[in-house]
C-alpha cells in the first residue's frame, strides 16, 4: 500500500484541500505512479500525515469513488480502477472550458491572433499524439 | 431515608449519537446597551471542526462563554447535548474541554499538581495521554505555574482541556502565544481527538492558515450575528476574485453575488460568492462577451475571503 507521503497539502491555497487531493490522485494515475489495483492510503493515515481534517480526506475519496476513479473494497480501502473516460464528452469539455478561457485571455494580452493560437495548439496536440 | 447514589449512573456523553453536540438558537447578549450577540444561530455536529472568525470585538469570546454557560445570555438558547448550558450538570461537563483566552491558574501550583487537581473532576481522564503530551510539549512539570512562559502556560491549558478525552472541545484563540512548531503539535493533538472520540471542535482564531488546515466549517461573526456559516471547501469553491480588464465598464457595473468591487482605471477587481462552483466559467464567458473584457479568475485563501466578506 502506498504511503500517505504520496500527497502534499497547501491549506492556504485557494483550491480546497479535498480538490488538491483529488487532483493529485488523478495526476499520479495519469503519470503511472498509481496503477489500477493499487490502494490509496487510509483516510486516517493521510489526515495524520498531512495534519488535516479527516473529513476533508473522506470527501476527496468519496468524490473519487463517485466518478469511478476508485472503488471501496470493504475492510481494505480504496482501490484504483482501470482508467476510463469519465463523463460524457460535453461534461469533459465543460471541465476543460476554464483552462481554454485562460488561454484565450493570455493570447489577447500577448497579442497572439486566433489563427496563431490554433496553429500552436495544433502543433502541441499532434506532438502529444505521436509521443 | 437518605438517597444513595445509584451504581448504574446514566452513561457519560459520547458522540455516537447523531444530534448536534452544541446548538445556539437566537442567542442574545447585551453589554452596556449594545447587543454583542444579536440573535446567533449555530450548530455543531460530532466530528466537525468549526472555525469561528471575526474582527476583534466581534463578540467571539462572549459567544463561546455563553455557549458554555459561563456567561448568562439575555435571550435565546444555548444547548449542549440538548441541555441548556446554564443548567449543565457534572455529567455533561465531564467530557467538555475549554481553553479560555486568559487562564486563571493558581500561580503557586506546579503543572504536575495542577494536573492531579483537575483530573479528580473527570471520570474519563486519560492520564497516559496527559503525561505523554506534557513530555512531548516540554512543559516543566515541577516549576511554579506563575513562572512559566506564556507559551508553556498555554500548552498546559490545552493539555488540561484534552485530559478528559472531551467529546466537545471549545478553544478561544488557542494559538495566540504559540510558536509555529507548537501550533502544529496542537493541531495534531486536536485531530487525534477528533479521530478517536469523534470530538466536536469549535475554535475561534485569527490564524486563518491554521483554520483552513483543520476546519471543515467556518462561521464569520459580524455585528453580533453570524454573517456566513458554511462548509470551508464549498466556500473556497464558490468565493472567487475576478480580475476584469475592460475599456468601458458602465457606472452601475455589478455582478450577481458580488461581495466587493474595486474599480480600476482599466477595469475592476471583483470578489463574488457564486451559488455553485460551476457558475464561474459561465460568468466569465458572459463578462467577456458583454464588456469585451479580459477576465482572470483567482482562487482565494481563507484570509482573502475573510477580508472580502468583512468589508
Amino acid at each position: 500500500m502506498p504511503t500517505a507521503l504520496l500527497f502534499h497539502a497547501n491549506p492556504s491555497s485557494g483550491v480546497p484541500l479535498y480538490r488538491q487531493i483529488i487532483d493529485q490522485v488523478r495526476l499520479m494515475i495519469a503519470s503511472g505512479r498509481l496503477r489500477s489495483g493499487d490502494f490509496l492510503p487510509s483516510v486516517r493515515q493521510v489526515a495524520q500525515e498531512l495534519q488535516i481534517n479527516p473529513m476533508t480526506v473522506s470527501r476527496a475519496y468519496s468524490e473519487l469513488e463517485r466518478d469511478g476513479t476508485v472503488e471501496l473494497v470493504r475492510g481494505t480501502g480504496m482501490r484504483i480502477l482501470p482508467v476510463q473516460a469519465i463523463g460524457t464528452l460535453r461534461e469533459r469539455q465543460r471541465e476543460m472550458a476554464p483552462l481554454l478561457q485562460q488561454v484565450v485571455a493570455s493570447a489577447r494580452q500577448l497579442n497572439i491572433s486566433p489563427t496563431q493560437v490554433l496553429s500552436q495548439l495544433g502543433a502541441l496536440l499532434s506532438e502529444h499524439d505521436h509521443a | 431515608m437518605r438517597e444513595t447514589p445509584s451504581l448504574q449512573s446514566p452513561p457519560l456523553p459520547s458522540n455516537d449519537a447523531q444530534g448536534p453536540v452544541l446548538e445556539a438558537r437566537g442567542l442574545r447578549r447585551r453589554y452596556g446597551g449594545r447587543w454583542v450577540l444579536d440573535g446567533i444561530d449555530l450548530s455543531l455536529a460530532p466530528g466537525s471542526i468549526l472555525g469561528l472568525l471575526g474582527r476583534n470585538g466581534a463578540g467571539k469570546s462572549t459567544l463561546l462563554r455563553c455557549l458554555l454557560g459561563l456567561t448568562p445570555s439575555d435571550g435565546g438558547q444555548a444547548l449542549i447535548y440538548g441541555t441548556p448550558s446554564w443548567e449543565l450538570g457534572a455529567r455533561e461537563k465531564s467530557r467538555l474541554g475549554f481553553v479560555a483566552q486568559t487562564h486563571r491558574f493558581q500561580p503557586w501550583m506546579t503543572p504536575q499538581q495542577m494536573v492531579s487537581y483537575v483530573s479528580a473532576f473527570y471520570p474519563t481522564w486519560d492520564a497516559d495521554l496527559v503525561d505523554g503530551l506534557i513530555t512531548r510539549w516540554e512543559i516543566p512539570r515541577s516549576q511554579r505555574i506563575g513562572t512559566l512562559s506564556p507559551g508553556e502556560a498555554q500548552r498546559l491549558a490545552i493539555v488540561l482541556a484534552l485530559g478528559p478525552r472531551p467529546t466537545l472541545l471549545i478553544m478561544d484563540e488557542p494559538a495566540a502565544s504559540l510558536d509555529p512548531g507548537a501550533r502544529r503539535a496542537v493541531i495534531g493533538a486536536v485531530l487525534e481527538s477528533v479521530a478517536s472520540d469523534g470530538t466536536a471542535v469549535l475554535i475561534s482564531s485569527h490564524l486563518t492558515s491554521d483554520l483552513e488546515r483543520i476546519a471543515d466549517r467556518v462561521a464569520f461573526m459580524h455585528g453580533g450575528r453570524i454573517a456566513i456559516d458554511t462548509d470551508l471547501d464549498r466556500l473556497k469553491d464558490t468565493v472567487k476574485r475576478l480580475h476584469i480588464r475592460a475599456d468601458h465598464l458602465p457606472e452601475a457595473f455589478a455582478v450577481p453575488g458580488m461581495l466587493h468591487c474595486e474599480r480600476r482605471p482599466d477595469g475592476a477587481l471583483v470578489t463574488v460568492r457564486l451559488a455553485e462552483a460551476a457558475q464561474a466559467a459561465t460568468l466569465v464567458a458572459e463578462l467577456q462577451m458583454r464588456y469585451q473584457a479580459l477576465v482572470v479568475v483567482e482562487d482565494l485563501s481563507l484570509e482573502d475571503i475573510f477580508l472580502a466578506v468583512d468589508q
